[in-house]
């Protein structure tokens, strides 16, 4: 598919000065048989440009063509509202060549029969905007639909230079490189003004990396997004500014930003690394008067090509007057993640793997696109700010003595023969807040939560009440009340710059392990039970 | 994508005469005997339903993929729009199990098993108690767990899907575990890839259904036995922390080979019970619930199992050759709203419920989430009712008479054996295909049924049966002329 498009879009984009008349475009557009699909799905024209499509029917039931206007709104809907006013034309569909009176319809075909085809040509709208095109036979139009991208041209980098390193021998990319360290093997230009993080990929598949360097042409005045995505890791500058950077080895991750340029040329320049398997490199941009230009060989396709942002971000869950609970995969939990959100804006994240408070946060409680949406991929971070990664770190451990390092933390891949119980919660009848329960060696372990203040009035906090219950004593037990980066002053710990923590009930220890400091107690049960009390605020003043 | 189009004409067929008449499905034929319905749903309820399950006083629950559980009341009866929604807990994590036992409402969610209860009865969930939560989860979102309903020791069985559906990279994926009255959890079977739904049959044993992939050419309903193998190697990397409480570890399953083979050389490996045959009846087949009291048309005890991309309903009857499990597998109903993953059959046995989401791979309901119900017009459709094998065949049942002439002519038959490679690459196409020769030996005395002997028959091949000539007494086609019968063993008499 990308084959055929590239020379539409080539052509468009190369032979054109503003001036000139737009450039013709001439397709054709197969359907596959026995799949329900058009095989272009995608085909871009310059605004006012004559657009020539012949859609040839090798499938073997019949097909039509009808190239809409936007939704109402500009939105893409694929054409579905039309496809459906069509199927509820009925028995006079069929004499309509399912085609409805409306006035989104640009252009379209009769019904092509099996193995026919038929050529309608048509005026480009003036607008730039995506205009979806689609079969309206009755229970086609979900899957048999494609977009006509409308859009001025705008020429690719210029004077696009790349230059292509290998790794040394026997040593493997994992991250943006160093290009001082790896060898420079070839360099060149590259005439298409597109960046290609498989120009060499027949020769070699993994452990390589490039820069890309050129200039781009900026047409006005404005705000430009540039949409980055790779796998493995790439690094965006303009201007030698530092705009996009996506590290690390794993699948296709886009970012985006939106910057300020001026007419004329920018120097761009690109890394990319590949670790192994998939190699992708995407860089698009929108600005004044064009939207999602491709300056990368490779473009996924247009569902595909959401940002982080985009696909993430937008089911905001929003607490009211009682707690509200998300069990989930959240950034800096492990997977058995349980997220309270409290009125005030107070919220945490308990770790029932670990049996241990992993995050506390204020504001924003957290946003569930990215796990109701698609398959759900992937950890989700909180909404809110002043996050404290308080770490995860098992809360009890029995020690032989104060000095002895703390217990590892359980491992998500080891098999779970642990010497704790997770016992669930229960939510308080009024309020729903969530009081946690576990055991560990014997003892009954409760966690309550109690928020207080505001996050609007800069006086959140949260107070936590861990209690313990035994029949009988268990020597040597201690309890993690924080772990991680702080600083101490009067018994007061500012925990990572973020949050202000105090611990009563017990005699707290200080201890170093490695960078990072241990606030530990014995856990010494009196009558059968022991309490502690542990109080963050966000206010450091 | 699991989605697959590749039959789209044959569901169009059925288009074209609904278009005639109405503006939306259901299709008029199968429309004549079962009427599918959707409950109009509160604005804030996003029925991605993952299971379902019947509570006292005439209610029903449904558990969602975003965690949350509704109850429904009025759900079952004549007229639908009286139903009244509840959202009774929210905030759980991606529920694929839910079973009413005791006072309790047992939900399998991705990290637990847990148990629900509503202390103050204002409707709404106070406890949520941890019942189990031993097996591993990565962080991945394919790690799903599906919780069946209590078998007769009061164990809940869950099936636990691979890390990223190919390999087993922490204990207990890929395995089915039982989770005990009193919170334990014993692992169970070995071997699982994908599962899209977990219960049981009618006599008791428990079954899942995996999803075509690797190891599966196609996707299938297998028995899950104690001490198992139902086929994906990479999980018996965990059989050693069983302590032999399973018995010996079975053998690593044999690339490139048939589940014939297989069988023969890893006795441990239990075969499918029932391939539903990937592009020909589903893709991706999930829960299935039964009527035992006949008020759900005329196939008591048989299965009526989901399949979540193509937004059917396929009926399964099984029975045991040889001690092994085996049967056939029929279209159905088509045209649910999106793509089904919980099934529960009412009480009464007059509603088949079902509900679910085209979340990620996509449904041809075209609704991202619909909760419906299917219930019997009362007319009788004409429809194989059974498939049995035979020593030299099989013998079919019919629900009505069928036309003796037509019957007894070879030529209204057609029938392709098949099986798929036994391979770790995903999926894989219908290999050593066989057609044999069909003969007509006898039909009943009631004209209800008819033997057919089958040169030759082969083990381990999906037998495919076509029955595009055979008529009613009445002159009527079947309904669905296509049946495909897993014959495993061959009956000895």
């Amino acid at each position: 598919m990308k084959c055929l498009l590239c020379p539409i879009i080539l052509a468009a984009l190369t032979g054109l000065g503003f001036a000139e008349p737009p450039k013709p475009v001439t397709v054709t557009i197969k359907t596959k048989p026995a799949q329900m699909k058009y095989d272009l799905e995608k085909i871009s024209a310059a605004p006012g440009a004559k657009v020539t499509i012949t859609l040839q029917n090798d499938d073997d039931l019949p097909h039509n063509l009808v190239v809409l206007k936007p939704k109402e709104g500009g939105a893409n809907d694929k054409g579905m509202d039309v496809a459906m006013q069509a199927w509820n034309l009925g028995e006079a569909g069929m004499k309509k060549d399912w085609i409805p009176e409306n006035p989104r319809i640009i252009a379209h075909t009769k019904m092509v029969n099996p193995h026919e085809s038929e050529t309608i040509t048509f005026t480009a709208p003036e607008e730039a905007s995506e205009y979806p095109f689609v079969c309206t036979f009755p229970g086609h139009a979900m899957v048999m639909n494609g977009t006509l991208h409308v859009s001025a041209p705008v020429p690719p980098i210029k004077n696009l230079h790349y230059r292509y390193y290998i790794a040394k021998e026997k040593e493997t990319i994992t991250k943006l490189p160093d290009l001082s360290t790896l060898t420079s093997v070839e360099e060149g230009q590259l005439p298409s003004g597109k960046v290609d993080g498989m120009l060499h990929f027949k020769k070699r598949k993994k452990d390589y990396a490039y820069e890309f360097e050129g200039a781009l042409d900026c047409p006005k005045n404005g705000d430009y997004t540039f949409k980055m995505g790779s796998d493995d890791g790439s690094h965006l500058w303009i201007d030698g500014k530092e705009v996009l950077k996506i590290d690390g080895v794993h699948p296709l991750n886009i970012k985006e930003k939106k910057i300020k340029l001026t007419k004329g040329e920018h120097a761009i320049k690109v890394h990319f690394f590949q670790n192994g398997g998939e190699a992708e490199l995407y860089l698009g941009w929108s600005g004044p008067g064009f939207n999602d230009v491709s300056l990368s060989e490779f473009e996924p396709s247009p569902d595909k090509r959401k940002s982080d942002k985009e696909q993430n971000y937008g089911m905001p869950l929003v607490v009211t007057d009682e707690a509200r609970i998300y069990r989930n995969f959240i950034t800096g939990s492990s997977p058995r993640g349980i997220a309270v959100g409290y009125p005030g804006g107070v919220n945490i994240c308990y770790d029932a793997d670990q049996m241990n408070v992993a995050l506390v946060w204020q504001g924003a409680f957290m946003d569930a696109k990215r796990h109701w949406t698609g398959r759900g991929v992937g950890d989700q971070p909180p909404l809110g700010y002043g996050v404290a990664k308080l770490g995860q770190e098992r809360a009890l451990a029995v020690l032989a003595s104060q000095t002895e390092p703390w217990v590892k933390p359980y491992k998500k891949d080891q098999p779970r023969d642990m010497d704790y119980t997770f016992r669930g919660y229960e939510l308080d009848a009024k309020t729903r807040f969530p009081t946690f329960k576990y055991d560990y060696k014997g003892v009954t372990v409760t966690e309550s939560f109690e928020p207080s203040g505001d996050y609007k009035k800069e006086n959140a906090a949260l107070k936590r009440t861990v209690k313990f219950a035994a029949k009988s004593a268990v020597p040597n037990l201690y309890f993690m009340a924080l772990y991680g980066p702080m600083t101490e002053k009067d018994g007061v710990f500012i925990f990572d710059k973020t949050v202000k923590v105090t611990v009563s009930g017990g005699d707290l220890i200080m201890r170093n392990a490695g960078a990072v400091s241990e606030v530990v107690l014995p856990v010494i049960l009196k009558d059968g039970s022991a309490q502690f009390t542990i109080n963050y605020s966000w206010n450091l003043k | 994508m699991k989605f697959s189009l590749c039959s789209f004409p044959a569901l169009l067929a059925g288009f074209g005469l609904n278009l005639l008449s109405a503006a939306t499905p259901p299709d008029p034929v199968e429309g004549e005997y079962y009427k599918i319905e959707t409950f109009n749903l509160p604005d804030d309820c996003a029925a991605e339903v993952g299971s379902i399950d019947l509570l006292p006083g005439n209610k029903v629950a449904f558990g969602t993929r975003r965690g949350e559980i509704w109850t429904v009341d009025n759900a079952i009866g004549n007229d639908i729009s009286k139903a009244h929604f509840t959202k009774y807990a929210e905030g759980l994590h991606e529920i694929l199990g839910l079973a009413w036992r005791d006072g309790w409402l047992y939900v399998t969610q991705r990290p637990e098993v847990s148990r629900l209860k509503d202390k103050d009865g204002d409707g709404r969930a106070d406890i949520f108690e941890t019942v189990n939560a031993d097996w591993n989860i990565l962080g991945d979102y394919h790690e799903y767990a599906f919780g069946s309903r209590p078998d007769k020791q009061g164990n809940i069985w869950v099936a636990l899907c691979l890390t990223g559906s190919f390999h087993s990279n922490a204990p207990w994926r890929g395995w089915a575990v039982r989770i005990t009255p009193d919170g334990k959890m014993l692992p169970t079977t070995a071997g699982l890839r994908s599962p899209g739904g977990i219960g049981m049959i009618p006599d008791g044993e428990m079954f899942f259904d995996d999803n075509q992939g690797v190891w599966n050419g196609s996707s299938s309903l297998k028995h899950l036995s104690v001490g198992g193998f139902v086929g994906h190697p990479d999980t018996l990397k965990w059989w050693e922390l069983t302590k032999g409480t399973l018995g010996e570890r079975p053998l690593d399953s044999m690339d490139h080979t048939r589940i014939e083979d297989e069988r023969k050389r890893n006795p441990k490996y239990e075969p499918p019970a029932v391939q539903l045959p990937h592009g020909h009846v589903g893709n991706s087949p999930t829960a299935w619930d039964w009527d035992e009291s006949g008020k759900f048309g005329p196939f008591k005890k048989q299965l009526f199992i989901a399949d979540q991309s193509w937004s059917v309903l396929n009926r399964i009857f099984l029975e045991k050759i040889n001690g092994v499990y085996q049967g056939a597998v029929f279209p159905f109903l088509k045209g649910l709203k999106s793509g089904p993953i919980g099934v529960r059959m009412s009480g009464d046995g007059t509603t088949l419920l079902v509900g679910g989401s085209d979340r990620g791979w996509g449904a041809r309901g075209g609704s991202p989430h619909s909760f419906e119900r299917v219930t019997w017009t009362g007319k009788v459709p004409f429809e194989i009712h059974e498939m049995r094998a035979k020593p030299d065949g099989f013998e079919l049942t019919f629900t009505e008479p069928v036309d003796v002439e037509s019957a007894k002519n070879a030529a209204s038959y057609t029938m392709r054996e098949y099986t798929w490679e036994w391979r770790e690459q995903y999926g894989g196409p219908e290999v050593d295909e066989v057609v044999p020769k069909i003969e007509v030996v006898s039909v009943g005395k009631d004209s209800k049924s008819i033997h057919l002997k089958i040169t030759p028959l082969t083990k381990g091949h999906v037998h495919e049966l076509n029955l595009p000539g055979l008529k009613s007494k009445d002159g009527k086609s079947l309904l669905h002329p296509t049946g495909y019968y897993t014959l495993n063993e061959i009956p000895k008499s």
